[in-house]
């Protein structure tokens, strides 16, 4: 995979030095950190500025975002969502990150910018429950419309029934298996 | 006179065609949708004047299912993720680990690895444009290309134990050898296999009927494509020049010599669904071109090294991505730098953004020609819900 650290430079110039930074530094995916409120203005910036021009969008990835404490609960931290464009000449990337906060997460969609971006956030709002502001159509694309719950949460607690069918089933083995005779 | 799509188009935008619309299920079983994936269309007459993707039948939580395993223990999953190409989801994860805690691969294992991946290239895109011409309607052909990826499947067998869901890759090489018979069995069957790719092409890619069920429907135009964020065969099919294989240089294909086909509008517009097919065609040519430089270069060795029981990636994250049949698959994988298991894996396939230039493409189709559309782009459903 071709990401350059001087693309990520160029970007975080092109922004502002202030509120956009560079993590991962050292590692092999150096990404440019920037807040919510700009994820818009970035990505045009990268699509359409004469020396970035990432015009074809990979992926938008979402993660939870826990601290476990020392007594096994799960605290939240917020979400992060991290796009990954690419050069649609060399394919050279950039990989842009946003942290989000923890209650009522939502960041701007991005879905009139790249065809393909709508069904990602789809998916995103479908198993993390991040909401798309200016979303052409957000609704949930993997579980049914009635489902409660976002389950890529860390904090998700499987129902025992939906609509009446039962998420689990009794151990049908239980009586036969050695420890239990 | 010739009506084209984009006349139909401009007619629904106002409204005057007959204006009675029906709404009609298509899916989620149907045999056209290759898998579980429905279609909601609204219907004048025969032609679409909207549809809606419904997808989601075929969800079974792979990214959750691998933040509860080891690092090794979700190998078998990724099997499952495009389980017409087995081998290339397996290598995708691993090359995406191994990058990430800096593993190293035997060099043999890593030949091994690309000659698992090229073959099972051939078979998914056999099933692809088989899929495709039984999808309109000749099924000899569909037939034909079985039999060629039921030969492909025993030499898999000889490589990798199975002939399916194959497991054959380990963190940091394969799960077991082949010697020098599995070569020579290979050899020969390249040898027939150039031959059938000709038969095949006098049996369906020339018949006239197949060519004008293909040419110019749904033609995706370059920057369409591009802006739907189409990969693999369906990019290049609109003509744009990217395979990974070049472009990211993994595993060692930088060493061999093999031309990245594009869609040249053989019989139409560069785009269309045609184009699509004959690219898996040429595709297929160049991966047995890449197989025999291959079967030339792998040598004696190793074929799995040493990697610690309990593996814990370094804290961070990584998108890593290889060209499947089904154009990029990418892992994103992050870890805490603590435990066992990665913190969060997203998958990207191919088929899920070809899916979203469905709603879009379809407007203004006819219902037949939906089916040719649907089956060039040559979407798995459990690669998309994954």
């Amino acid at each position: 995979m071709k990401y350059s650290i001087d693309i990520c430079e160029k970007l975080v110039q092109l922004v502002s030095p202030v509120s956009a930074e560079i993590i991962q530094r050292e590692s092999k995916m150096p990404i440019v950190k920037i807040s919510a409120q700009e994820v818009r203005k970035v990505i045009q910036i990268a699509v359409s500025n004469p020396g970035l021009k990432f015009n074809f969008l990979n992926n938008i990835s979402g993660t939870h975002l826990t601290e476990i404490s020392e007594e096994g609960d799960i605290k939240s931290r917020g979400f992060a969502l991290l796009y990954v464009l690419s050069r649609s000449d060399d394919f050279s990337s950039v990989v842009i990150g946003v942290d989000l906060p923890d209650l009522n997460p939502s960041v701007d969609s991005i879905d009139d910018i790249f065809g393909s971006a709508n069904w990602f956030e789809r998916e995103i709002y479908d198993l993390l429950g991040v909401v798309f502001n200016n979303s052409c159509d957000l609704r949930r694309i993997m579980l049914p419309d009635d489902w409660v719950g976002h389950p890529l949460r860390k904090d998700f607690q499987e129902k025992s029934s939906y609509n009446g069918i039962p998420t689990t089933r009794e151990d049908e083995l239980a009586a036969v298996r050695v420890d239990n005779l | 006179m010739n009506i084209t799509q984009e006349d139909i188009r401009s007619r629904i935008e106002i409204n005057s065609i007959s204006g009675n619309e029906i709404e009609v299920n298509m899916g989620p079983h149907h045999p056209s949708t290759h898998g579980v994936i429905r279609f909601i269309l609204h219907l004048d007459g025969e032609i679409v004047v909207r549809a809606t993707p419904d997808v989601g039948y075929l969800h079974r939580s792979i990214e959750k299912i691998a933040e509860k395993l080891p690092y090794s223990a979700f190998m078998p999953y990724t099997d499952r993720v495009d389980y017409v190409a087995p081998v290339n989801c397996n290598v995708g994860y691993a090359l995406a680990v191994e990058t990430m805690g800096n593993l190293e691969v035997p060099e043999r294992a890593t030949w091994l690895r690309m000659l698992g991946m090229e073959l099972t290239r051939i078979a998914s895109h056999l099933l692809g444009v088989g899929a495709l011409t039984v999808d309109l309607g000749a099924y000899t052909p569909f037939v034909h290309a079985l039999r060629e990826r039921e030969y492909i499947f025993d030499l898999m067998e000889i490589l990798t134990g199975t002939r399916m869901n194959n497991n054959y890759v380990r963190l940091g090489g394969v799960c077991q050898n082949v010697n020098d018979d599995f070569f020579e069995k290979l050899s020969k069957y390249l040898d027939h296999f150039v031959l059938f790719l000709d038969e095949f092409e006098r049996l369906i890619g020339l018949n006239k009927i197949f060519i004008e069920r293909l040419k110019g429907i749904g033609v995706v135009k370059a920057e369409e494509a591009i802006h739907f964020s189409l990969s693999g065969p369906n990019l290049r099919g609109s003509g744009v020049q990217i395979d990974l294989r070049k472009t990211d240089n993994y595993c060692f294909y930088d060493q061999l010599a093999f031309d990245v086909v594009v869609g040249k509008g053989k019989f139409g517009v560069v785009g269309d669904s045609y184009d699509r097919y004959d690219v898996r065609i040429e595709e297929m040519k160049q991966s047995e071109k890449l197989l025999r430089q291959i079967l030339s270069k792998i040598k004696e060795g190793e074929i799995q090294a040493k990697i610690p029981k309990k593996l814990i990636l370094p804290e961070g994250e990584l998108y890593h991505r290889t060209e499947a049949p089904r154009g990029e698959l990418g892992f994103h994988i992050i870890s805490d730098g603590k435990s066992l298991t990665p913190y969060r894996v997203k998958i990207r396939t191919g088929s899920f953004t070809a899916m979203t230039t469905l709603s879009d493409k379809l407007k203004g189709m006819m219902v037949a020609d939906v089916i040719a559309y649907f089956a060039s782009l040559d979407v798995v459903a459990p690669e998309v819900d994954r």
